[in-house]
């Protein structure tokens, strides 16, 4: 009796392996053609801006944890108290993107995982950008992590104000 | 190199451990390292084993990306997502079907036996190809803060005073460290309740149990969270 349960667990578990290997199968094939359509659409319905702009993406994985989603959190919170008016003014623009399904941002700022990018952007065209890889080890310290993000971002909203 | 850089990279490796997003991995690592309870050498070649595979693979991904292969062209962000996206999703499967061999579960249920009863017995009885590879596995299996750490911190560090050996080795050995600490205090603790109800072997039977079951419930884990995009997660 206690073989027979112990086969049928063998069974269920060989079955459950089996049916996420075909799922996880499936889930690729499906995804890379979302994004070979996608691609194509984005870089048409592209559209021209004027001035200067500093677009700030949060870039995360498709799976999130519990310190990407601290990240994110404290990003959003410094835009909102320090450079609320900039926001306001539509200078900066704050941006959420799985990087694993946008694989053409991803590779543009080479992502190796969650972090953040400060993109400097003139009339709708990138100018300069720094990718925020040390965010991971600032991520428990928020005073560093506040002053590390924010001259980041000053760093390009201060030259596009002086103009 | 100065100190400074060792010490940054055993920091890194510790950092990248006992954050919560590799817990299920770690965990399962633990038990299979910790299970021979009642043999100390054991543990601690078990633990050793275990950090050369995260060593090795640690190594590997740093040669790769700081230049030994340049005609590859590979920029670390194209191998940090690749094996975020593939390795992920082997896990899952592999800890079930690893699971499975501790608990000799394959080769009941498979009339055409897929994995011989000596695999069977050589991954129960943990042996060094085993325990490596396992090391290998998970350090190849990238979670946020882990690539962050590692992509992110670690090859730069590397890249800056031209280690391409010492300091992924080193950050290695940290990320193995707290794996061993805690398989230790299992082993010890295991062998502690089982002395004094006079049962040690008895104990090892049951925790040996018990590290399949872990794998078992882990794989299921990174199933539903990589392949079936559950969020189990806050």
């Amino acid at each position: 009796m206690k073989i027979d349960a112990k086969k049928l667990l063998a069974k269920l578990l060989l079955a459950f392996v089996l049916i996420s290997i075909g799922f996880a199968i499936g889930k690729e094939v499906t995804l890379r053609r979302v994004q070979a359509g996608r691609s194509d659409v984005a870089s048409a319905t592209q559209p021209a801006e004027q001035g200067d702009k500093v677009v700030i993406y949060y870039m995360h994985a498709t799976i999130r944890c519990v310190t990407c989603n601290s990240i994110e959190a404290m990003t959003a919170k410094l835009i909102d108290s320090a450079f609320a008016d900039a926001k306001q003014a539509g200078k900066l623009v704050w941006k959420e993107v799985d990087f694993q399904e946008n694989e053409d941002l991803a590779k543009r700022y080479d992502v190796v995982s969650s972090c953040i990018v400060v993109v400097h952007q003139r009339d709708g065209k990138q100018v300069a950008f720094q990718r925020l890889d040390d965010v991971w080890l600032l991520a428990d310290k928020p005073q560093q992590f506040n002053e590390y993000v924010a001259k980041a971002i000053l760093a390009y909203l201060g030259g596009g104000q002086q103009q | 190199m100065t100190w400074y850089a060792v010490g940054t990279a055993v920091w890194l490796g510790v950092l990248t451990s006992i954050s919560p997003c590799p817990l299920a991995s770690n965990i399962a690592a633990i038990s299979f390292v910790g299970r021979h309870v009642g043999n100390h050498r054991r543990v601690l070649l078990s633990g050793v084993l275990y950090a050369l595979g995260r060593v090795i693979a640690y190594i590997a991904v740093g040669a790769i990306i700081l230049g030994a292969f340049e005609w590859l062209a590979l920029s670390s962000g194209d191998v940090s997502r690749f094996l975020q996206r593939y390795i992920n999703l082997v896990l899952g499967p592999a800890l079930i079907l690893i699971g499975m061999l501790l608990l000799e579960m394959l080769g009941i249920s498979f009339s055409v036996c897929l994995a011989g009863e000596g695999v069977q017995r050589k991954a129960g009885q943990g042996g060094v190809f085993w325990t490596t590879g396992l090391g290998f596995l998970f350090a190849l299996s990238f979670c946020p803060v882990s690539a962050g750490l590692y992509f992110g911190a670690l090859l730069p560090l590397s890249a800056r005073h031209g280690s391409q050996l010492v300091l992924p080795t080193i950050y290695g050995v940290g990320t193995a460290l707290p794996v061993i600490a805690f398989a230790f205090l299992i082993a010890f603790a295991g062998e502690y309740v089982g002395k004094a109800f006079n049962r040690v072997s008895q104990i090892e039977k049951w925790v040996r149990g018990v590290t399949g079951v872990i794998f078992i419930l882990a794989g299921i884990y990174y199933s539903l969270a990589h392949i079936y995009g559950v969020s189990l997660m806050g």
